[in-house]
């Protein structure tokens, strides 16, 4: 008895420093973001109390709408084409070429930069002076040339290719470790009975590999929900709201609008959306996954 | 690093400025009168004779945060001359990038954690707020202009000093303008025409450089001045007692015209993916007739280029009524939590003594003290103070206005630069407003 109750205290005692970090720099904060959503705090003076105001407010505000919207497109075009678009690169870099190792690298590398130097980068490129309409004009396509980043049609297309560009060699490294768990022995007797290769890709490689399908949705989800750094970098948000994203407004509702109180309430729906969303993805894509 | 310098627009536009006032004398606020007297019960500590520095006292340290440009090492002089008054004091001046200086002052403030010393751009919300030491009674606030002593008030006391004054007009080529026989325009339409006929000459009329969010209102100040201003020079202060409407005439009027230049294809067409510095080199370049900014820009290109024919002129109101900005910029205040409190109001008097304000304007900027005359090589300098001279002055449209207004109206200007057009943005302003109307210090 006496020696599991100083075995359970030891126990305490490990995890201690993980539980105050995570108190000191998670909790609290929360906690207190929780009390300062329902005040009028503008960052400088000492905040009111006001209720729900913020929160009734915030059903009413047209530019979350606009954010809103924004943000799923990113989340449609990352989830039903970025992720599928990672699935099939793993697969042609699953199959045995020669320069199979040099070519992982190379799609690899986009997720090894800060997305502030991808950004930066990118934006040179896109730019009206920039490099893709200097070779548009070498082609002869003077009429293509565009402000990518500057006209209200092509900025948020231009955002998410960069991110697909980004984001695909990353979730394709993930479907690569789950395409080698697969058992060679399940493909070849398949081909013995005559499978073909989509056959055998469809009933046995996807519901193998459901756990990477489910980790690279949620990524893709969570990650398109809290998308901000791409936009600030590049666009400020613009032209107009073009490309606003929910996280660049609410920083821009705490920072530049100097409501804190109210871009804190908005933070907070905003973590509940979140939650929301991911817990539907999980539970859904969980329940397909198969036991060997 | 000219964007430094460059990001005063900050000041002049993106914020709720301050005290009430303006610079045509048509003044409401009590107080406005500040008679030194009135506030000498609340006048802290004089600055007489600081036995602080006598020898033998503990050494001590004030630093100072600003953003500006340091131009004519005023900066270091003042350093100097404080150390040949107090031994043992050092002045640390701390620079700070200009577009993100207001995130920082204010959570340094919140944070406890602020200089002792602080130019700023938003002194009202400051002393609202508690931060600023009280300087009324400071022998320096009487030789600073109107607009400027107005500007530093909050509830009728002093919270601060401004270095410069700052307007905003059209700069441009005259070698072009002279080439094309073109000559400043009088009327809006004569400006239309003028732009027109640079176009059809495949010459760019207007380069700016609006990746710079700032720079919007570089463009949008001289056009909007004259509407919010031209027929009611207590616009923002009607609006604020809901005697007018930010969904009016003014601000309708001022992004129409506005909207006409963008449609008409009058910026450059890269404006909204190049920056502000490589707007102004295009500029000294040739690659464009006009350049709409801010009045330091003549001290900025003597710093690039040698005789460059720079002329400026305002833009004509299209009823008539031009009126010119006359933005205060450059707060300079000290923290009311400073360690020091002796020490940093000698420091500040000492920053705005004329002959340091005279190094600190030369070829730089517009003073705010009537007793200071900064000497600019660039004849354009005197171009603009002329102008000032010609016509009503007041302060920069928006000085009223909420932040978040200010943001959307910016945002609203990328829009129609892109081609989005202006919708009902008005209308929108308004709902803003109304909804952060509490963050407006009459």
């Amino acid at each position: 008895m006496r020696s599991s109750r100083s075995f359970y205290r030891l126990k305490v005692f490990f995890v201690l420093p993980a539980l105050l970090l995570y108190g000191i720099f998670t909790l609290y904060p929360f906690l207190s973001s929780l009390l300062y959503s329902f005040t009028n705090w503008d960052g400088l003076q000492s905040p009111d109390y006001v209720g729900l105001a913020n929160y009734q407010a915030l059903f009413h505000d047209k530019a979350i709408v606009q954010a809103a919207k924004n943000t799923l497109y990113v989340l449609a075009v990352m989830v039903l084409i970025g992720n599928p678009l990672s699935l099939i690169l793993a697969l042609l870099l699953n199959l045995p070429l020669r320069s199979r190792g040099l070519l992982r690298t190379l799609f690899f590398l986009p997720a090894l930069m800060s997305l502030m130097v991808i950004s930066i980068s990118w934006g040179f490129i896109l730019q009206y002076d920039g490099l893709l309409n200097a070779i548009l004009t070498l082609f002869g396509f003077e009429n293509g040339i565009q402000d990518w980043l500057g006209t209200m049609d092509y900025a948020l297309p231009a955002v998410i290719l960069i991110l697909l560009w980004q984001g695909t060699g990353f979730g394709a490294v993930i479907y690569l470790a789950g395409l080698q768990s697969v058992p060679r022995e399940l493909q070849e007797s398949a081909q013995i009975d005559g499978a073909t290769g989509l056959q055998r890709i469809y009933h046995i490689t996807i519901p193998l590999i459901m756990p990477f399908i489910t980790i690279n949705t949620f990524l893709g989800i969570a990650g398109s929900l809290k998308l901000f750094d791409v936009p600030f970098v590049l666009t400020n948000g613009g032209p107009g709201t073009a490309t606003t994203t929910l996280g660049l407004l609410i920083y821009k509702y705490a920072f530049v609008h100097e409501s804190y109180g109210y871009a804190t309430a908005a933070g907070m729906l905003f973590m509940v959306l979140i939650a929301v969303v991911t817990f539907l993805q999980l539970s859904i894509t969980r329940r397909r996954e198969v036991e060997m | 690093m000219k964007k430094l310098q460059l990001t005063t627009l900050f000041l002049a536009t993106t914020l709720v400025a301050s005290a009430c006032g303006n610079s045509n004398g048509n003044n409401e606020t009590a107080g406005s009168s500040a008679s030194s007297t009135a506030s000498a019960a609340t006048t802290p500590a004089s600055s007489s004779a600081a036995a602080t520095g006598a020898s033998g006292s503990e050494p001590f340290t004030l630093k100072v945060s600003y953003w500006a440009d340091n131009k004519n090492g005023y900066y270091e002089e003042v350093a100097k001359r404080f150390k040949e008054k107090y031994p043992n004091g050092t002045v640390e001046f701390n620079q700070h990038p200009g577009d993100k200086y207001n995130e920082l002052m204010n959570t340094r403030l919140a944070a406890g954690e602020a200089d002792d010393v602080l130019f700023n751009m938003n002194m009202t919300a400051y002393a609202k707020a508690g931060y600023l030491m009280d300087l009324s009674g400071q022998p320096w606030i009487e030789r600073m202009n109107d607009s400027a002593k107005t500007a530093a008030q909050f509830e009728g006391k002093t919270y601060g000093a401004f270095l410069e004054v700052n307007t905003f007009g059209v700069f441009y080529n005259k070698k072009i303008f002279g080439e094309q026989q073109l000559v400043p325009p009088t009327t809006w339409d004569e400006f239309i025409a003028l732009n027109e006929k640079l176009k059809t000459q495949k010459i760019t009329p207007i380069v700016e450089g609006f990746k710079d969010i700032w720079t919007l209102q570089a463009a949008y100040i001289p056009i909007a001045i004259s509407t919010y201003f031209g027929s009611n020079p207590n616009f923002e202060r009607d609006v604020y007692d809901g005697k007018a409407s930010v969904n009016g005439p003014e601000v309708t009027g001022a992004l129409a015209q506005f909207a006409e230049l963008a449609d008409k294809g009058y910026f450059n067409k890269n404006s909204l993916s190049i920056g502000n510095d490589q707007a102004l080199q295009d500029f000294i370049d040739g690659k464009a007739a006009m350049h709409m900014m801010g009045s330091w820009t003549p001290g900025v290109i003597d710093g690039k280029t040698q005789n460059f024919p720079l002329g400026f002129f305002i833009i004509p109101a299209k009823d008539g009524n031009t009126v010119m900005s006359a933005g205060t910029d450059k707060g300079l205040s000290i923290n009311a939590a400073t360690k020091h409190p002796e020490e940093a109001i000698a420091l500040v008097q000492l920053m705005l003594e004329p002959d340091m304000l005279e190094l600190y304007g030369k070829d730089n900027a517009l003073s705010a003290f009537n007793d200071v005359n900064p000497v600019f090589a660039n004849p354009a300098m005197s171009e603009i103070q002329t102008a000032l001279q010609a016509h009503p002055g007041h302060r920069n449209p928006g000085d009223y206005f909420p932040p978040s207004v200010q943001d959307a109206l910016n945002t609203a200007l990328t829009k129609i630069l892109a081609g989005g057009g202006v919708g009902d943005t008005a209308a929108e302003l308004a709902k803003l407003y109304e909804k952060d109307k509490s963050k407006v210090n009459f």
